[in-house]
């Protein structure tokens, strides 16, 4: 019930935070020169993204030609990676917009970076389409405006959706990650060492004074971008799973796939936060504000997700079989036992039996354990996509017209490079960012008492009162409960 | 605006309804039902038919609430929540009907297989299938459907049994009987998942057996938690004006907001389904909407969207509204509407290519199953405290303590 009578481990925030050393803890690694842990990552990381570069420029030159893609498999890993990393964006809106919503306090310490993750995700996944297109220096004809060559995009193609539900998405979240941050970078200007930082800090502020006013407009409009983002979860991964289920191809025209692309994603999302936050709390020393108890509830969310996308592989396969139809069957049948059914049972391996391991407490408060496995399943949700995308338009209804897709040296470069890009832009949003959120953690702390020790009843009687937390509820806001 | 915390909660006793009413609810349930059956085993094949397919809508639409309101509470359970204790009773006794009656009005539905589903049921499948001498023509014959049907639902019947009886077990401090709680919910969700979906396939989408979407389990559960809410909120007023105000404003607020979020859910999963078959328009899966557009039906299955969504929707938006008496009611009864339009879209069409009025005999029958519902939620709540007294979290829920843990 009180915060204070809970055990140690159950904790959301470790009992060793003082309240007057959080703005120095969490900004401290900005105001440092960089560890040599943080150069060897990032060194390693900029290598890896010269991957993407790479067979970018190559293709420039020689076209598409370079990559796998032939003509049953025309959309290859470019769009397994477009869409394996607009899925990991998800979990950052899910727990910065939803979890706001249901006033879920443990979203606290995590928001800031998972949304971080979510806006970098975004932007590595931008990427594969505009190789896909192959004339890239032409993308902007994907947006839609009167130009002389009187050629309107498709308005019926889901493909278009996409642009749209994807630039929202990333435009929405943007904005939602910097407002977050704005209190935030305001502490920054005010403990700026010298001016050369203070003005920085300033512009990006935006004059922030911290008067009740202030607040008061931030509050408010905080909460309208949670309302505005929280449907965008579920849409960008619907729109992004039309564009296979409004087509005719066996196993991609089913009516379950939004849905099951929406949790699926958030699936791999928690999974990247859980190996981006282990490996953060470590290399920053913020074990005691990312503790165990977010590590667990992310975990748990997998342990969730992890379920459901199992009933929807399930029922897929269900009703490929009840439906009769020969090609659905067909298609059901070769993916564990045709070309590609390594790639199938490493998802199923990965996607389904790997995460029952965190039924177990103990193995779900185990950290190697929590990362092995949050690796796994983004293995297994980029083979996922790999199933539903290659498999499906490998062996379609003319056997005459049935092909092999075979990715080239390049394929795997871009794949391996994209990693490295991702990795990049979060590496430096560990070193030039407030990492967590300040003001809102502070809000989740118990208020600092000076005086004589106050008798626990009392003291939360008073927290009532002005807890940050209970701001978002009627109760505590008589204008809106009335 | 603050209520005031409480440290004790006086036990406001059982519900004291009048004897008139209980016995009043079976009355109607004995005549509603021999109406059934007397219409359903006599007279000519178009009226037992037309009688079998009303009890079918009308059992489902109970039955569905029933499971609803299950679903409700384990996931509370799953998820140790605390907002909801105050309201407990209610889920627990609406879902108390899957086995008092409701999962037993379901396995009746197997005595008119003949009736409800006539393209697999009598006639040579061949001559309906296009996929005959497949082992769908196995798996939809009567003996085989009998038997899974019995299945599905026995196992969600003993499944909510032992979920209710560990709701409303007592004894433990708080941390022991989240556990016990948890052990009962987790399994009820498995076998749900599984029961429920293939009932749905097999038993609801197997009207039309050449129709399939494997949306169609996740659009019923759907279609089940949120009318099983809608009728919790309106029951709610009635239990905050009968519990000495423990039932707050601010759990009317979060109902309200649950309602509403599951009302888009049910939009979005309806939606998903529906724009994948129109636009891949693909004669196969286009026929079953046609036939529910076509024929008088069209009106009704515009208006699904309206009842189920957009009046639930709109009017709880403002956050006022979402404790007023008034827009709460006319939500409650949009939505509950909605799913009973929802459930005779699902079944009627497929006998009947033109809008059918139900009849005299459908009211009924209608009357009768609700009736029995009626009994088994007031019994219910007859048999033990309102509030639930015993429970650990009771008092975190009152006060809202909750919202800063």
């Amino acid at each position: 019930m009180s915060i204070a009578l809970e055990p140690e481990e159950n904790k959301l925030l470790s009992s060793k935070i003082k309240m007057e050393r959080v703005t120095e803890e969490v900004l401290a690694p900005m105001g440092r020169f960089p560890s040599l842990p943080w150069h060897i990552a990032f060194g390693l990381a900029q290598a890896t993204a010269l991957l993407l570069v790479l067979p970018v420029i190559y293709q420039l030159f020689f076209g598409l030609g370079i990559y796998g893609i032939n003509n049953p498999v025309g959309w290859g890993l470019f769009i397994v990676n477009f869409v394996f990393w607009v899925g990991i964006g998800h979990a950052g809106t899910l727990i910065s917009a939803i979890l706001c919503l249901f006033r879920q306090n443990w979203r606290t310490s995590i928001n800031r970076s998972a949304e971080a993750m979510t806006i970098f995700a975004v932007m590595t996944a931008g990427i594969f389409p505009l190789i896909h297109v192959g004339r890239t220096w032409v993308a902007y004809w994907l947006v839609p405006y009167p130009a002389e060559r009187a050629l309107w995009v498709n308005f019926r193609s889901p493909l278009l959706w996409d642009v749209f539900a994807v630039t929202t998405y990333f435009t929405i979240s943007l904005l939602f990650w910097y407002q977050g941050l704005i209190p935030d970078w305001a502490t920054a200007r005010d403990r700026a060492k010298n001016r050369f930082f203070r003005s920085i800090y300033s512009v990006l502020s935006f004059g922030w004074t911290g008067s009740a006013r202030d607040w008061n407009h931030y509050e408010r409009a905080y909460r309208q971008f949670a309302f505005l983002a929280t449907p965008l979860v579920l849409s960008v991964h619907s729109i992004v799973s039309f564009d296979f289920a409004v087509s005719l191809i066996p196993g991609w025209h089913t009516t379950i796939f939004p849905p099951y692309f929406v949790v699926g994603a958030i699936f791999s999302g928690f999974a990247m936060v859980v190996t981006l936050l282990v490996i953060m709390r470590k290399l920053y020393n913020l074990e005691h504000y990312i503790t165990m108890k977010h590590l667990e509830l992310m975990n748990k969310v997998i342990l969730a997700t992890s379920l459901i996308i199992g009933y929807a592989y399930a029922s897929e396969f269900f009703i490929a079989w009840y439906s009769g139809h020969e090609y659905e069957q067909f298609q059901f049948l070769s993916r564990p036992f045709g070309h590609y059914a390594i790639p199938f049972w490493t998802m199923v391996i990965c996607n389904l039996v790997v995460p029952q391991i965190f039924w177990s407490k103990k193995m779900r408060t185990c950290i190697p354990v929590m990362f092995v496995v949050s690796l796994l399943v983004n293995v297994g949700m980029w083979f996922e996509r790999f199933n539903i995308f290659i498999i499906s338009l490998h062996n379609d209804f003319l056997p005459s017209s049935w092909g092999l897709y075979i990715p080239t040296i390049w394929d795997i470069s871009y794949t391996i490079g994209s990693f490295g890009f991702f990795f990049t832009l979060f590496l430096v949003f560990t070193r030039v960012f407030p990492t967590l959120a300040i003001a809102e953690l502070k809000s989740t702390l118990p208020a600092p008492s000076t005086g004589p020790k106050i008798p626990e009843a009392a003291h939360h009687a008073h927290h009532d009162d002005d807890d940050g937390s209970a701001r978002h509820h009627p109760d505590s806001n008589p204008k809106e409960a009335h | 605006m603050h209520e005031p915390r409480v440290s004790h909660i006086d036990d406001p006793g059982p519900l004291k309804a009048p004897a008139a009413l209980q016995i009043g609810c079976l009355v109607l349930a004995v005549i509603g039902l021999l109406v059934f059956l007397v219409s359903a085993f006599t007279g000519t094949e178009e009226s037992r038919q037309s009688a079998w397919a009303g009890y079918y809508v009308s059992v489902l639409y109970f039955f569905f609430l029933a499971m609803g309101a299950a679903v409700f509470l384990s996931f509370q359970y799953v998820t140790s929540a605390k907002w909801y204790v105050v309201l407990k009773r209610l889920p627990e006794a609406i879902a108390s009907f899957s086995w008092k009656g409701g999962g037993f009005l379901v396995l009746l539905s197997i005595l008119g297989i003949s009736y409800l589903y006539t393209q697999w049921s009598t006639v040579n499948p061949a001559s309906y299938y296009p996929y005959e001498n497949t082992a769908k023509a196995v798996w939809l014959s009567p003996g085989i459907h009998v038997i899974k049907v019995i299945i599905y639902i026995v196992a969600l019947m003993v499944a909510t049994f032992f979920l209710i009886r560990a709701s409303q077990d007592t004894n433990g401090d708080s941390a022991t009987l989240r556990l016990k709680r948890m052990k009962a919910a987790i399994p009820f969700l498995a076998v749900f998942a599984f029961a429920f979906s293939l009932f749905a396939w097999d038993a609801i989408m197997s009207v039309e057996p050449k129709w399939f979407s494997t949306m169609f389990g996740v659009y019923c559960f759907s279609g089940a938690l949120l009318s099983a809410l809608a009728l919790m909120m309106l029951i709610s007023f009635w239990l905050q004006a009968r519990t000495g105000g423990h039932v707050r404003k601010r759990h009317m607020y979060d109902l309200g907001t649950y309602v509403m979020a599951f009302a888009t859910f049910m939009m979005y999963i309806g939606f998903s389904q529906f724009m994948l078959i129109w636009y891949a328009n693909i004669p196969d899966e286009t026929f079953w909407y046609m036939k529910r557009y076509e024929g008088g039906w069209g009106l009704w299955l515009v208006l699904l969207p309206v009842l189920k969504w957009v009046i639930p929707f709109f009017l709880l938006m403002p956050p006022p509204m979402r404790t007023n008496l008034v827009a709460q009611v006319i939500v409650c009864i949009s939505i509950l509407f909605g799913q009973l339009v929802d459930i005779y879209l699902l079944i009627m069409p497929a006998y009947y290519p033109e809008f059918v009025v139900p009849s005299l005999v459908h009211i009924l029958t209608f009357l009768g199953v609700m009736g029995l519902f009626g009994w088994s939620t007031l019994s219910s709540l007859a048999a033990r405290p309102l509030l639930p007294v015993g429970d650990p979290d009771l008092l975190s829920s009152v006060n809202g303590d909750y919202l800063h843990a």
